[in-house]
């Protein structure tokens, strides 16, 4: 609580003389800080806001992460619809601007080269869902014994023999989609957001160039047709979090 | 005809999935305090602390996470327990060794 302040950042940028339509973390104004072309998006937290010492009890309150990762969020996308923007990981903190400043400055011609890379595009998520796993159901486990035994060994079985098929359709989803993106990633699978029954069979990420969205959202259409109604969910367009290097 | 894909705005889940794993992490004199705890630590915590507000918002991806937990592992270790009960009790049956009594009670009380 020593009121000490420090520079939250949350992405660079090219061009550096952008306006960043959104507040940021503690409802703070958002400024851009420059080198030349590259600029950083900062705002002021006090320390106390990702002091390392309470990280651990900050990052155990949902709610307060809820907050912290959409304001975040909100910032880097805001900069990705009005400049070539690589996210930079939620909670990275400077002491002032002026190490920001040199940050920006000293970045590597390799690292330009990442916002070549990522210009003009933009990151689209596409999740794709299968049939919910079955479970015990409450009659099979009432039969008990070898019967119940036998008929579980079945279900699971059943399960393994239909995943393994969707899994398959999953994968041929994925490559028609990378074939229509400069970049794309399989990020790992997770449980289900509300108000869609099922496994998630496929999280992509794709890297899609301006001119290529038509297709590409056509082409996601399709594999809806395919795979069933609300099977298939399209996210974005995103700031390319998923495609952002700083390769040296 | 509606249209099937579903256009949805972002959960937390996968707002988190990108601003806690991607996004690019730089060193020298910007910190990152997230780096002092491992993400599964924090993906521990989260669990820990609120996991049925973390379900209303779709945030249990944790149940997935092979190096976390839970359900294809404990399927797939449920399956192949099962075939190796099942095989006991076949076998058990045909050559006369007993079964487990409790078991083949149940199923005699079925047939």
């Amino acid at each position: 609580m020593n009121g000490e302040r420090r520079s939250y950042l949350y992405a660079l940028v090219r061009p550096a003389d952008i306006a960043i339509d959104a507040t940021g973390i503690d409802a703070a104004p958002v400024r851009i800080v420059s080198g030349q072309d590259i600029g950083a998006v900062v705002s002021t937290v006090s320390a106390d806001t990702f002091d390392p010492a309470l990280m651990e009890d900050r990052m155990a309150d949902l709610q307060w992460v809820e907050t912290v990762a959409r304001a975040h969020d909100d910032v880097v996308n805001a900069a990705a619809r009005v400049a070539t923007t690589i996210p930079l990981r939620l909670g990275t903190t400077s002491d002032d601007d002026d190490t920001v400043r040199e940050l920006v400055t000293d970045l590597t011609p390799a690292a330009r080269r990442s916002f070549d890379r990522l210009q003009g595009r933009a990151e689209y998520g596409v999740q794709v869902f299968g049939p919910a796993r079955r479970a015990t159901t409450a009659a099979a486990r009432s039969e008990g014994g070898a019967a119940f035994l036998r008929r579980r060994r079945a279900e699971l079985q059943q399960d393994e023999v239909e995943r393994a098929a969707v899994a398959e359709q999953a994968t041929t989803a994925f490559d028609s989609l990378a074939r229509l993106a400069a970049d794309s990633r399989r990020n790992p699978l997770r449980d289900v957001g509300p108000g869609v029954a099922g496994t998630m069979l496929l999280n992509g990420a794709f890297l899609i160039e301006q001119d290529e969205v038509p297709a590409f959202r056509t082409a996601v259409d399709d594999l809806a047709a395919a795979f069933g109604p609300q099977r298939v969910v399209i996210t974005g367009p995103w700031a390319p979090y998923s495609f952002a290097d700083l390769e040296p | 005809m509606t249209n099937p894909v579903a256009k949805r705005d972002a959960t937390l889940a996968d707002v988190l999935e990108r601003v806690l794993d991607k996004g690019i992490v730089i060193a020298g004199d910007i910190r990152i305090n997230l780096l002092e705890i491992e993400l599964l630590t924090v993906r521990i915590r989260l669990l820990v602390a609120s996991v049925d507000k973390a379900r209303e918002m779709g945030i249990d991806w944790w149940e997935r996470d092979p190096t976390l937990s839970a359900g294809d592992r404990d399927l797939e270790q449920e399956n192949r327990q099962l075939r190796q009960r099942l095989a006991e009790l076949e076998s058990g049956r045909h050559d006369g060794h007993e079964a487990p009594a409790a078991i083949d009670r149940e199923e005699e009380a079925q047939q």
